[in-house]
């Protein structure tokens, strides 16, 4: 008879309940694991009586025990001790995480909710479709005015981040430079809240700043592929930032000019009622910061560097033109191609006009055109004049 | 006989052996930690219970060696102090333990039967008929016998209860087991010509046999847990206390140093290495072994079962 099946061999319920609580001595458990590792029944009893042990939760009336702390508490408190530090290095990554989003966030969400959607971001096929569609295109950069006018009160700066950012002794540093590309977090709200067109969205009383913003610059995107479609003639890819300085310079150079030509606004005028030559200052005259805005008009007088006419004038189907950037044209023709003036002045041009002789001036006739020695002129920024009879050839005055 | 009477009765009927000397302000400090006030156990119940219960295993000492305090305290305090006074004084008929035990226990009892059987006739049966012998209606010589008197407070109440049933339940399967129609028994035919293994095969088998009972004995408990018993890794891990990665860890050595060790065997037999190797890949339905049988190494000691009664 095997000895190891009689019931008087086997450990007792004690013993085989300290085996598996851990409550036993090292001998006394080797004794214990050395028997049931040979008796089924043994075994049997452990491995039922853990898995009832497993199903049966604990009463919740259980006596603590005095002597020490049950196994699983102990494990447990083990196990969420040694996992502490892993869950503070995390929480402590995804605070950072989140201030260091919130610090930028600020002012790249305002524009996102006041910039339009842009719609036209599939390149045209052909030309035509471009010049057909390029008015559609238009009112784009204009819809964020509206959208920023029909909102009162623009959205804020979070209140934590900007307290928490201006105790920083930069930030205010920053704010103080007038050239320096500050924060978004420092701009005022109203200017945040500005769709990319420059002065319309600043309240009356605050000064004029030629500053990129983040609308801005998205819409001087929208104006490049416009350009670029338009035109197709384009020789030179501009950078935004060279368009945008340009910009600053001629709408300098440009309200100069206009405080200058407003008391001969009249006599030209007047000129142009005689028919001697078409009034080429009238658009530069009337040129002021909103009209760096796409506007279909503008759109139909680029030239072939991409920018709009500044000024430009006619004798007998010939015309010459200076755009935005001071770059001088000539067209032979209505159905001609606008050609570039190589350089012969100094300065920024700013204007292009018509002089005829005195004794042209003089003719009773005003729609007859002027006579043939009649020569174009143009002025730089210093007031230099140059005079030329074919508009390519040029001499200073 | 009541309860009360009984409880005043406890060193007539005895736990173990005559009690022994407890120092007084150690017991003053027990009681103080314990709740068996809350319960209506009297300090004199209390030192009673105490002294009987230490006894015995005498502190885990030598019967020569006198006990310290320290030594004494060490001891109490590394057993389950509540529920070993609970526990005896159940068993000595105190009618307020037993309402504890009834209110801390008896639902306990029974979710564990059911949970042990897998059935909740069965599993109702089976705690009842704990219950009714842990209330003590089971009688020895006149007197009223309780298996909470072989409760000494190493592991926890519930453990030892759950601990009981299962063994009563796997006694009773044990016992029933072979108690099936004859209809129902499809035996075996007898094989009438055994044929004689081969001598690689024999080889084979004496070369497994003794290298399994060399094996030390956790690793045969993991290999009969999970190759005979078919426990899970987990299950096993939860036995013995150990991840279960572990186990998982500890198996796949002993099979790896288990088929070396019969490899040494079959080459200490006189087989050189390549016969051995082809040896070992022999189909083991060849093989005449019985790994219960092996894994199955009587311990030297035995151990003395007391809790059936």
């Amino acid at each position: 008879m095997n000895r190891a099946l009689q019931s008087d061999l086997h450990p007792d319920a004690e013993s085989l309940n300290a085996f598996m609580e851990e409550a036993l001595a090292i001998p006394e458990r080797a004794r214990i694991l050395d028997h049931i590792a040979g008796c089924s029944r043994c075994r049997q009893i452990v491995f039922l009586s853990q898995q009832a042990s497993a199903d049966v939760a604990q009463p919740v009336a259980v006596p603590a025990s005095i002597s020490r702390p049950e196994a699983w508490y102990r494990n447990w408190s083990l196990n969420w001790r040694l996992a502490w530090a892993p869950a503070a290095a995390f929480a402590l990554i995804v605070a950072l995480a989140v201030f260091v989003h919130l610090r930028r966030v600020p002012g790249a969400g305002e524009v996102a909710r006041v910039a339009p959607p842009v719609q036209h971001q599939v390149p045209l096929s052909s030309p035509l479709e471009a010049a057909s569609e390029t008015p559609a295109h238009q009112p784009a950069p204009v819809a964020p005015l509206k959208s920023a006018k029909k909102n009162p009160a623009p959205p804020r700066v979070p209140e934590p981040a900007r307290e928490l950012l201006s105790e920083t002794p930069s930030s205010g540093a920053m704010a103080s430079e007038p050239g320096a590309a500050r924060p978004d977090y420092a701009e005022p709200p109203v200017a945040a809240a500005s769709p990319g067109v420059f002065g319309q969205g600043a309240p009356a009383n605050t000064p004029l700043q030629l500053r990129p913003e983040p609308a801005e610059a998205a819409w001087q995107a929208q104006r490049e592929q416009a350009d670029a479609e338009v035109s197709r003639a384009s020789k030179a890819a501009r950078t935004t930032q060279a368009r945008l300085s340009a910009k600053m310079e001629q709408s300098q150079a440009s309200r100069t000019l206009a405080e200058k030509a407003a008391p001969a606004r009249g006599s030209e005028a007047k000129s142009a009622l005689e028919g001697s030559f078409e009034p080429a200052p009238a658009r530069s005259l009337t040129y002021d910061l909103d009209s760096l805005a796409v506007t279909p008009k503008a759109e139909a007088a680029t030239l072939p560097g991409g920018l709009a006419v500044l000024s430009s004038a006619t004798i007998h189907h010939r015309a010459v033109a200076i755009d935005l950037a001071g770059a001088l044209f000539v067209k032979e023709g209505l159905a001609g191609t606008w050609e570039p003036v190589v350089r012969q002045w100094t300065g920024r041009l700013v204007q292009v006009r018509v002089e005829k002789p005195q004794d042209a001036s003089k003719s009773a006739n005003a729609t007859a055109p002027p006579p043939a020695t009649a020569t174009f002129a143009i002025v730089n920024a210093g007031d230099q004049v140059w005079t030329s009879e074919d508009g390519r050839t040029w001499k200073a005055r | 006989m009541t309860p009360a009477q009984s409880v005043r009765d406890t060193a007539a009927t005895g736990f173990d052996a005559a009690p022994c000397v407890v120092h007084a302000a150690l017991l003053d400090e027990l009681w103080q930690e314990c709740d068996a006030a809350a319960w209506g156990l009297t300090r004199a119940e209390f030192d009673r219970i105490l002294g009987s219960a230490a006894a015995a295993p005498h502190f885990g000492l030598r019967p020569e060696e006198a006990a310290t305090r320290q030594q004494q305290a060490a001891w109490f305090r590394a057993l389950k102090l509540n529920d070993l006074l609970l526990a005896r004084a159940c068993a000595a008929g105190d009618k307020h333990a037993w309402e504890r035990f009834v209110a801390l226990y008896k639902q306990s009892l029974l979710r564990a039967a059911i949970a042990i059987t897998g059935n909740e006739t069965v599993g109702r049966d089976l705690a009842d008929q704990l219950y009714a012998e842990l209330y003590g209606l089971t009688e020895r010589d006149g007197q009223r016998r309780s298996p909470l008197e072989s409760y000494k407070g190493r592991g926890s109440l519930i453990g030892w209860l759950r601990t009981t049933l299962a063994q009563r339940h796997v006694d009773h399967f044990r016992s029933t087991r072979h108690e099936e129609p004859l209809a129902d028994y499809d035996a075996p035919a007898t094989d009438p010509a055994p044929v004689t293994p081969s001598t690689e095969l024999q080889l084979l088998g004496s070369a497994v046999e003794a290298a399994l009972r060399a094996q030390p004995a956790d690793v045969r408990f993991l290999l009969a847990s999970y190759y005979i018993d078919g426990h899970t890794l987990a299950e096993i891990a939860h036995t013995i206390g150990v991840h279960e990665a572990t186990v998982s860890r500890k198996l796949h050595r002993a099979v790896d140093a288990l088929r070396k060790q019969v490899l040494r065997n079959i080459e200490r037999s006189g087989l050189s290495r390549r016969a051995a190797k082809e040896a070992l890949g022999a189909d083991p339905r060849d093989l005449d072994i019985n790994l219960k049988k092996l894994l199955q190494n009587p311990p030297p000691e035995t151990f003395q079962e007391k809790a059936a009664l």
